[in-house]
């Protein structure tokens, strides 16, 4: 609202005439949500009015502790149900959708706690991201010659994503045995398996080694080069700054400001909520 | 050397292929699914009685092995509707229970008249139609060491059948646990909600587990019931707590653990009673108390396994030390 010298919008800037402000509309919306109210007994965890995310961006969702940014993920992608609320996804209503119809309508989420399968071969883990392998119905699962060639074009589909996340000499090991860095990288890979539109990252950067975060960073920043929009919830600031083309601030459930990384961060409403209103008054004169 | 022809007996007896056949189901459920049926003795009860009150009332065999099946099928169903979508903890407490009230429900006294009470079925109410169905003759015949009638009860007849059927579904384990359903199974096993988030219907894998696994248990307990006889105090918490033993014992998500830890679970039971028999005394111990103390022996012994192999004799050591 305040940037009023911003040129017209071109394909490079889709956030060019975006509002900084909360609940802002987008030009090309591939989320869109609704009055989504979840509380649990007496607590309201999420209260968002009104939530868009820009198609082939990469969104950071941030917030101080317990500001319900985990929750809302959970919501959007049918982890769990809000009280009220209505949200879409490609226009296509996902209100009291099962996880698993969320994501085979294209939207892919991992998770704050790596959920690798461990006792699973990283390579087994990768073809069970992939969709629609007909040899996972039970009716067809007996012949094998119905499904072979389909898990070859899968397998070899696979390698080339651990190719690519540099995971590729881990084939054959259990996922169990990769260190927290490589975990995530596995669950990035895994969730590219069925060509999301949208993936969903929550906290990419918990627990990764820091001589990782920079190839972690360059594989997101990918993604969005391959088309694929992403959407983040993250506590480190620096990955935020560098990597996101719009950030989102949430505290006390609610979404409280909007922005591109540099003007969000001097945001009165985002400094008071992560340091509390009052970090630059001086108390002592309540003595 | 009458020993070594008991234990070598016991191992290919049909008890124990019927034992091998319950655990392949249970591998179904535990191994690839990690579901924790504590009531396979339950199927394994329900397929009996599904079998033999039909055979009795003059179904024929067919008919008996549907309604067994379909009995199986409705109890795995019944069962998971209202646990599956909860902890995995849930389904232990409802599947102990539920087989539990199967078993006091066929022998109350009010059922009596269908189930035969606490005495159960006799053997001569429905295990004709199969022993008709025999090729061998109907006499003792004695192959290598071991004598066994041809056709009547613990026959060749059922020897041949009941490992005839283990190896077809320890084929069927194989085929399955390779294939992708065999893969999502695994994963949830591993992790449910990783699995659902790569939009796969969790509920509907682990209702498909559940139920082949419920049906293996019915084919293992009519298996049982062709060698002894439909009752329901053989089939109580100790033949579930068997099950689970020999298929950890064996190796669990493997494909011959259920069927080597059948074996080896048998055949030790009968070597420690035969042991006892002939080192101990009368006087020291009964011939009752050879069953329990075998027991009580076999029982120590796999608690030392299960803490030095805990994979079982099959499984993979690398697999089973990984944590989370």
């Amino acid at each position: 609202m305040a940037d009023t010298g911003k040129p017209t919008p071109t394909a490079a800037d889709p956030f060019a005439l975006v509002p900084h402000e909360p609940g802002a509309p987008k030009m090309d919306k591939i989320i869109v949500a609704d009055k989504i109210h979840r509380h649990f007994g007496g607590l309201t965890a999420v209260d968002v009015e009104h939530f868009e995310v820009q198609r082939n961006a990469i969104t950071a969702l941030i917030g101080p502790n317990g500001a319900g940014k985990s929750t809302f993920f959970n919501l959007l992608t049918g982890f769990d149900k809000p009280q009220t609320g209505e949200w879409s996804f490609n226009g296509f209503s996902l209100h009291s959708k099962s996880p698993a119809a969320v994501a085979r309508s294209g939207m892919v989420r991992t998770f704050q706690l790596t959920k690798a399968l461990s006792r699973m071969t990283v390579i087994e883990n990768m073809r069970l991201g992939a969709s629609e392998q007909v040899g996972e119905s039970l009716s067809r699962a007996m012949f094998p010659g119905l499904w072979k060639k389909q898990e070859k074009e899968i397998t070899a589909k696979a390698e080339e994503l651990l190719v690519r996340f540099k995971l590729d000499k881990k084939r054959d090991d259990y996922a169990g045995e990769l260190s927290g860095g490589q975990r995530k990288l596995l669950e990035m890979a895994r969730a590219l398996m069925s060509d999301p539109e949208i993936v969903m990252l929550d906290e990419p950067m918990a627990g990764v080694n820091p001589a990782l975060t920079e190839s972690l960073l360059d594989h997101i920043i990918e993604l969005k080069n391959q088309g694929v929009t992403v959407l983040f919830v993250e506590h480190d600031m620096h990955m935020v700054r560098r990597i996101s083309d719009w950030v989102v601030v949430m505290a006390e459930g609610k979404i409280i400001a909007e922005g591109p990384p540099a003007t969000v961060m001097a945001n009165k409403a985002v400094q008071d909520a992560y340091l509390g209103a009052h970090h630059d008054t001086d108390l002592s004169e309540e003595r | 050397m009458d020993i070594l022809i008991a234990v070598t007996r016991e191992m290919f007896a049909p008890t124990t292929a019927a034992f091998a056949l319950a655990a392949i189901g249970l591998n179904f459920h535990f191994g690839l699914t990690g579901l924790l049926n504590m009531g396979h003795a339950g199927f394994m009860l329900l397929g009996m009685y599904g079998y033999a009150i039909t055979v009795r009332e003059g179904g024929g065999m067919w008919l008996g092995l549907v309604v067994a099946v379909l009995l199986a099928i409705g109890f795995a169903l019944l069962l998971g509707w209202p646990t599956l979508k909860l902890r995995g903890d849930y389904l232990a407490i409802v599947t102990i229970a539920a087989a539990e009230f199967v078993r006091f429900l066929g022998r109350s006294s009010v059922m009596k008249n269908i189930t035969g009470g606490s005495t159960g079925i006799r053997g001569t109410d429905f295990k004709e139609p199969f022993e008709s169905l025999s090729p061998f003759p109907d006499a003792l015949i004695t192959i290598g060491p071991w004598q066994l009638h041809g056709s009547a009860s613990t026959s060749w007849w059922l020897v041949l059948v009941s490992w005839t059927m283990v190896a077809i579904f320890a084929w069927v384990f194989w085929m399955l646990a390779k294939s992708p359903w065999g893969r999502v199974l695994k994963g949830i096993r591993e992790d449910e909600d990783a699995v659902r988030s790569l939009g796969k219907n969790v509920y509907a894998y682990k209702m498909q587990a559940l139920v082949i696994g419920g049906v293996l248990g019915a084919l293992g307990g009519i298996l049982w019931s062709f060698g002894n006889a439909v009752s329901p105090d053989s089939m109580g918490r100790p033949t579930t707590f068997w099950i689970w033993t020999l298929l950890l014992l064996g190796g669990a998500a493997t494909v011959f653990g259920p069927i080597l830890g059948s074996v080896i679970f048998w055949a030790a039971i009968v070597l420690v009673k035969q042991l006892a028999a002939l080192l101990i005394p009368e006087t020291i111990m009964s011939t009752t108390a050879r069953e329990p103390f075998a027991l009580i022996l076999v029982g120590v012994t796999l608690m030392l396994l299960v803490i030095f192999r805990p994979q079982g004799i099959l499984g993979n050591r690398r697999e089973l030390a990984i944590n989370g």
